[in-house]
C-alpha cells in the first residue's frame, strides 16, 4: 500500500496536523484513506470526479502560497473530498475540498464560495 | 462587539493592511437583512453556519477504530 505523509489541518480537528494519505483501496480506486497519525482517526476521501462530472473553482493565491505550490508545481496539486458512508449512500463534501501538494506533503481544507456545491452531496454506491 | 446603525445603501468600511472590507446595507425587510460585501483577495465570505455545517460533516465522517475503517474498506470492494 502506497502512503504519502501529509501535514495540514481538517476543519474541526485543528489540534492535529500529521496525516498519511494511503491508497488503501488500490492505486486505481478514486478513494483514499486520510489517516491522522496524532489521533488514529481516519477520513475516507474521494476524487470529486467520482461524484460530479464537472467540478471547478478558483484556487486563491493564499492557498497556493500556504501549500508552497510554485508555478511549475501546479501539477502536484491534487483535490480530494471527505466522504462519509451511510448504508448504500456516500455523502461527499464538495463545498470544502482538501487541496493537496503531493510533492511537498502539504494539504489544507478550503471553503468554496460557490453555494452550488453542497457539504453533503449524495452519491449512490454500486450504481 | 461594535454596534452601528445604518440606513439602506449606506455602508461601513473595515480598514486593514491588506485593504478595505466594505459592507453595504442593501435592504431590511421582515427580519431579513440583505448585505453587500466587498473584500480584497484572500478573504472568503461565508455564512457563519456554513463553518458549523462543515465541522459537523467532518466529525460525522471521522472513522474511529479499525472496525469502522474495515467496514468502509470492505464496502467498496467491487
Amino acid at each position: 500500500m502506497n502512503e504519502i505523509p501529509l501535514t495540514g489541518r481538517v476543519i474541526g480537528f485543528e489540534e492535529s496536523e500529521n496525516y498519511a494519505l494511503q491508497d488503501a483501496f488500490g492505486p486505481d480506486s478514486p478513494f483514499r484513506l486520510l489517516r491522522c497519525l496524532d489521533t488514529g482517526i481516519s477520513f475516507l476521501v474521494v476524487n470529486p470526479y467520482h461524484a460530479v462530472e464537472e467540478y471547478t473553482f478558483d484556487v486563491e493565491d493564499d492557498a497556493i502560497r500556504a501549500l508552497s505550490l510554485t508555478e511549475g508545481g501546479i501539477e502536484h496539486l491534487a483535490v480530494l473530498c471527505i466522504a462519509r458512508r451511510e448504508k448504500e449512500t456516500l455523502y461527499v463534501n464538495l463545498r470544502s475540498p482538501l487541496l493537496v501538494n503531493t510533492e511537498k506533503g502539504l494539504f489544507m481544507q478550503v471553503i468554496l464560495p460557490n453555494e452550488g456545491y453542497p457539504v453533503s452531496f449524495p452519491v449512490a454506491i454500486n450504481t | 462587539m461594535l454596534v452601528l446603525s445604518r440606513k439602506t445603501h449606506q455602508s461601513i468600511l473595515i480598514r486593514g493592511k491588506g485593504g478595505d472590507i466594505r459592507v453595504v446595507a442593501l435592504e431590511a425587510e421582515k427580519g431579513r437583512l440583505r448585505l453587500g460585501i466587498e473584500a480584497p483577495a484572500g478573504y472568503t465570505i461565508i455564512r457563519e453556519e456554513l463553518l458549523g455545517e462543515i465541522r459537523d460533516a467532518n466529525r460525522q465522517s471521522a472513522l474511529e477504530g479499525t472496525d469502522a475503517i474495515r467496514k468502509v474498506l470492505g464496502g467498496n470492494d467491487e
